[in-house]
C-alpha cells in the first residue's frame, strides 16, 4: 500500500503539468464567470443605479419590487407561452428527421435547406420575418389570401404576436433540432429493427417500439437545452416586436433589458437575473429528476 | 531543467493568454498622448443627413480651433440605442467630452450629477454674450441642484435645437381633390379637420388615400384642455372627462370615421412612408424632416397650425430638443465647451444646419430673418416659429418634467387597446391611471 502514499517524481511531474493545462480555464472561470456572479448577487441586494452611481445595500427589496410587479409577471406568462413551440419544433423536426434518414434522391440538399435559419444571422432573420408577417405586404397574408383567408395583423395585435413568434422561433430552431434527431436515429442498432421483423411487427411497431423510445435520450437533450434557451428569449423580440401592443411581447430578459437600459435600475435588473436563474435551476432539476422514469439509458 | 523549460513556457503562455484578453479597448487613452493637441470626444445619434452636417461642422470648429482634434462618434439607430450606448460608456468611465442628451433624458442626467455646469463658463463667453437665441431653448436646460427640478437654476446644457412637431399637409394633394387649401393663419377646429379629412380619404386597401395619420395625442390632449399631470408633475390626471374625450377623438379618426390608418394599417406600412409616398392628407413633422421631404417627396408641401379643440379653441402641439452637453468628468472642459457652444451658437454652424434643412436656427434673429425669407418649402415657416415662441401653441411632454419615464412608455404600450378599439378611452384610463401613478411615484 505504499504505493500511494508516495507518487514518484514522473508521477508528480505530470500532475503539475496537468494542473498547468487546467489553469486557463479554470482562471477564466474563476475571474470571468464565478467573480461577476458574486458581483451580480451582491448588486442585486443594492440600489445600483448605473446612471447615478449609487450602490448601496438595500436587502431584498429589488426582490420585493419584482415580484409585485404585475408587468415582471405578465413577461413570465408571455416567456412561458412562448415555450410551447419546444414540443412544437420537435414533432416537426422528427417528422423531417426520419422522411430523411432514408433513402431519398436529394437527402443532402433538403438537410442543408432545413439546417439553413441555424446558421443565419439571428438580426437578418428576423428583418426577414418581419417583412414576411406585414400584415399589407406581407408574403404571408398574400398566400393566406389566395386561399381565402382573412388578412391578419400578425405583428400588431396583442392575441397574435406571440403566435407569430413561436412560428418564427420553431422555423428557426427545426434544423438544428432536425440534425440532432438524425444523429439520433442512426444510433439505434440495426438489431432491434430485425427483431421486430422477425416477430412479424409492421412499419408503425417499428416506430412506436423502437425508434421513439430509443430516442429519448435525445428528446432530453433537446428539452433542457429548449427549456433554458426558450426562458432567455429576447432577440427576436427586440428586433421585431419591440415591446408589443400591451406588452404582449414582454419576455422575462426584456423585462430586465428595460429596467436595467430603460430605467438605470441596474440592482432590480441584477435581481431579475438571479429570479430567472434560479427559475432556470429548479425547471432543469425537475426535469433531470422525473427523466429517470422516461429516458433509455441503455439499462434495460 | 527540461522540465523547467517545460512549465515556464506553459506559464508565459498563460501570462500572454492573460494580457491578450485584458488590453482590449484602449485605443483612445493612447490616441491623446500624441503631439500637445488636445483629443476631446462628441457622441450624437440622427440620421445620416446629420451625420454629415456635423461632420462638416465639426471640420470648421476644428479650422477655427487649432490644435484641436474632434472624435465624433456618430450612434445608428434610434435615440433609445444612442442612450444604451451612452450609459454603457458611462458605466465604463469612458463618458465623451460632449455628447446629446434628449429634453426628455434630462432630467435624470442632470440629477445624476453626470454633466457640467455651464453656466460659469458661458457667463464668461463672448460667443455667448454677442448670440441671441431662443429664450426658451436655454431654459430648457437649467436645473435645479436644491429643489431638483428642470426649468430653472443653472444651465447643464447648451440646445442642439429647438424641435417643434407641426402638422404638415400635402398641398398637390388638396388642389387634386378641389379642397380648399389651409388657412395659414386661422387653424381648422376639430370639426372642420374631420370633415376636410373625409374629402381627402379615398381608395381602399394598398392604395388607400387617407386624410391624416399619427395624430399626436399630445396635440389633442392639451388642446381640449387636459394633461398627463397636474402642475408640479406629482399627479397622474389623465382620467378627466377632457383627456378621455381627446384620446377618443384621436382613436375614432381610424375607427370610426375611417379617415386614419387603423393600428393594423400602420403596422403594415408607417404613417411616415404612406405619407411620403403621397398617401396622406395631413401629418406630422419636424423641422429636422425638412431635408428628407426636399429629397424623396414628389408633391407641394407646407405647414399649418395645430388644429383647434371646438370646445377651448385651443390648439397646442409638442417641442422637443436635445442639448450639446458637457460630461463632469471631461479632461478639457473648457474645449469641451467651445465645441457644445460652436455647435449651439456659431452663426456660420447654425447657417448652415438651417441650409442643410435640419433645424431652425437657434439665433433668433436668423430665424425670423434668413430661415424664415428661405426660399424652401415650408411656405409658412412662422408655425413653426409659434409653436417655439408662443406657450399657447406649443409645449414641452410632461416626461420633460419627471426623472423617470417608465409612466410614460407603460401608458405608451397599454394604449393600443384604445387605438384597436378594444376599450373606449375612458374606460382605459381609468383603469391605467393607478399603474401610472404608481410608477410615478416609484421614479421619484
Amino acid at each position: 500500500m505504499k504505493r500511494k502514499e508516495k507518487p514518484s517524481r514522473l508521477n508528480r511531474a505530470e500532475r503539475r503539468a496537468g494542473l498547468l493545462f487546467i489553469t486557463p480555464i479554470y482562471l477564466q472561470f474563476i475571474i470571468f464567470f464565478l467573480f461577476f456572479m458574486g458581483y451580480s448577487l451582491y448588486m442585486s441586494l443594492t440600489d445600483w443605479n448605473i446612471l447615478e452611481g449609487t450602490q448601496n445595500y438595500i436587502g431584498f427589496a429589488n426582490f420585493k419590487l419584482i415580484l409585485k410587479d404585475p408587468l415582471f409577471w405578465k413577461s413570465m406568462g408571455n416567456t412561458l407561452f412562448l415555450m410551447l413551440g419546444i414540443p412544437i419544433g420537435m414533432v416537426f423536426a422528427m417528422i423531417t428527421a426520419i422522411a430523411l434518414n432514408r433513402k431519398l434522391v436529394g437527402k443532402t440538399v433538403y438537410r442543408v435547406i432545413l439546417y439553413l435559419p441555424a446558421v443565419s444571422s439571428v438580426v437578418a432573420v428576423a428583418l426577414l420575418w418581419r417583412w414576411i408577417y406585414n400584415a399589407e405586404y406581407g408574403v404571408l397574408n398574400m398566400l393566406l389570401s389566395q386561399i381565402g383567408i382573412e388578412p391578419v395583423n400578425w405583428l400588431g395585435d396583442p392575441g397574435v404576436v406571440k403566435i407569430s413568434l413561436i412560428i418564427l422561433g420553431v422555423w428557426r430552431g427545426m434544423g438544428s433540432t432536425m440534425l440532432l434527431f438524425l444523429a439520433g436515429l442512426q444510433n439505434i442498432p440495426k438489431e432491434y429493427y430485425e427483431v421486430v421483423d422477425v416477430s412479424g411487427g409492421n412499419a408503425w411497431h417499428r416506430l412506436r417500439y423502437v425508434t421513439l423510445p430509443m430516442m429519448t435520450p435525445t428528446y432530453f437533450y433537446v428539452i433542457i437545452t429548449g427549456v433554458i434557451g426558450g426562458l432567455q428569449a429576447f432577440g427576436d423580440q427586440f428586433i421585431i416586436t419591440g415591446l408589443g401592443p400591451e406588452h404582449s411581447a414582454m419576455t422575462v430578459v426584456y423585462y430586465l433589458w428595460e429596467k436595467g437600459f430603460g430605467e438605470y435600475n441596474m440592482g432590480a435588473a441584477c435581481a431579475v437575473a438571479w429570479v430567472l436563474s434560479l427559475f432556470i435551476f429548479v425547471i432543469t432539476l425537475i426535469q433531470f429528476k422525473s427523466s429517470k422514469s422516461w429516458v433509455y439509458d441503455g439499462s434495460h | 531543467m527540461k522540465n523547467l523549460k517545460r512549465i515556464l513556457s506553459m506559464v508565459l503562455a498563460v501570462v500572454m493568454l492573460l494580457a491578450m484578453t485584458a488590453c482590449g479597448g484602449s485605443k483612445e487613452e493612447t490616441a491623446q498622448e500624441g503631439g500637445n493637441s488636445v483629443v476631446i470626444s462628441f457622441a450624437g445619434w440622427g440620421s445620416l443627413a446629420e451625420k454629415k452636417i456635423f461632420t462638416k461642422m465639426i471640420d470648421d470648429f476644428e479650422k477655427t480651433h487649432p490644435g484641436v482634434k474632434v472624435n465624433y462618434q456618430h450612434v445608428p439607430g434610434t435615440q433609445e440605442d444612442y442612450l444604451v450606448k451612452l450609459t454603457s460608456l458611462l458605466a465604463a468611465n469612458k463618458m465623451p467630452d460632449v455628447f446629446y442628451i434628449h429634453s426628455d433624458e434630462f432630467f435624470s442626467w442632470a440629477d445624476a450629477d453626470r454633466l457640467e455646469n455651464l453656466t460659469p463658463y458661458m457667463e464668461a463667453s463672448q460667443v455667448a454674450a454677442n448670440a441671441q437665441v431662443w429664450e426658451k431653448s436655454l431654459n430648457v436646460f437649467r436645473f435645479d441642484t436644491a429643489t431638483h427640478q428642470v426649468g430653472q437654476g443653472d444651465l447643464y446644457g447648451l440646445p442642439k435645437d429647438l424641435g417643434p412637431w407641426a402638422m404638415v399637409y400635402n398641398k398637390t394633394l388638396f388642389e387634386a381633390k378641389g379642397v380648399a387649401l389651409p388657412d395659414p393663419e386661422k387653424p381648422m377646429t376639430w370639426s372642420e379637420f374631420v370633415e376636410v379629412c373625409k374629402q381627402l380619404t379615398d381608395g381602399t386597401g394598398v392604395n388607400k388615400v387617407f386624410g391624416t395619420a399619427n395624430y399626436t395625442l399630445e396635440a389633442a390632449v392639451w388642446s381640449n384642455g387636459a394633461d398627463f399631470l397636474n402642475e408640479d408633475h406629482t399627479q397622474v390626471t389623465v382620467d378627466t372627462p377632457e383627456f378621455a374625450e381627446a384620446m377618443q377623438w384621436v382613436a375614432d379618426l381610424a375607427l370610426v370615421e375611417g379617415v386614419a390608418p387603423t393600428p393594423e394599417e400602420d403596422s403594415a406600412s408607417g404613417w411616415f412612408q404612406r405619407w411620403v409616398n403621397g398617401k396622406v392628407g395631413m401629418a406630422w413633422m419636424g423641422p429636422w424632416d425638412q431635408a428628407t421631404f426636399w429629397d424623396s417627396v414628389s408633391f407641394e408641401w407646407d405647414i399649418m397650425p395645430t388644429p383647434v379643440s371646438d370646445n377651448t379653441g385651443k390648439g397646442v402641439s409638442w417641442l422637443a430638443s436635445a442639448a450639446l452637453c458637457v460630461s463632469k468628468t471631461s479632461k478639457e472642459k473648457q474645449v469641451a465647451y467651445e465645441l457644445a457652444e460652436f455647435l449651439s451658437m456659431d452663426a456660420n454652424a447654425q447657417t448652415y444646419n438651417y441650409e442643410a434643412g435640419q433645424a431652425v436656427p437657434n439665433i433668433v434673429e436668423m430665424a425670423k430673418n434668413d430661415y424664415l425669407n428661405m426660399n424652401k418649402a415650408p411656405a409658412n415657416k412662422q408655425v413653426f416659429l409659434d409653436i417655439i415662441e408662443n406657450p399657447e401653441m406649443g409645449q414641452f411632454k410632461s416626461v420633460y418634467y419627471t426623472k423617470n419615464t417608465t409612466w410614460y412608455s407603460y401608458f405608451n404600450s397599454e394604449s393600443s387597446k384604445v387605438w384597436s378599439g378594444k376599450m373606449t378611452a375612458a374606460e382605459f384610463l381609468k383603469e391605467i391611471q393607478p399603474e401610472m401613478q404608481k410608477r410615478l411615484d416609484s421614479a421619484n
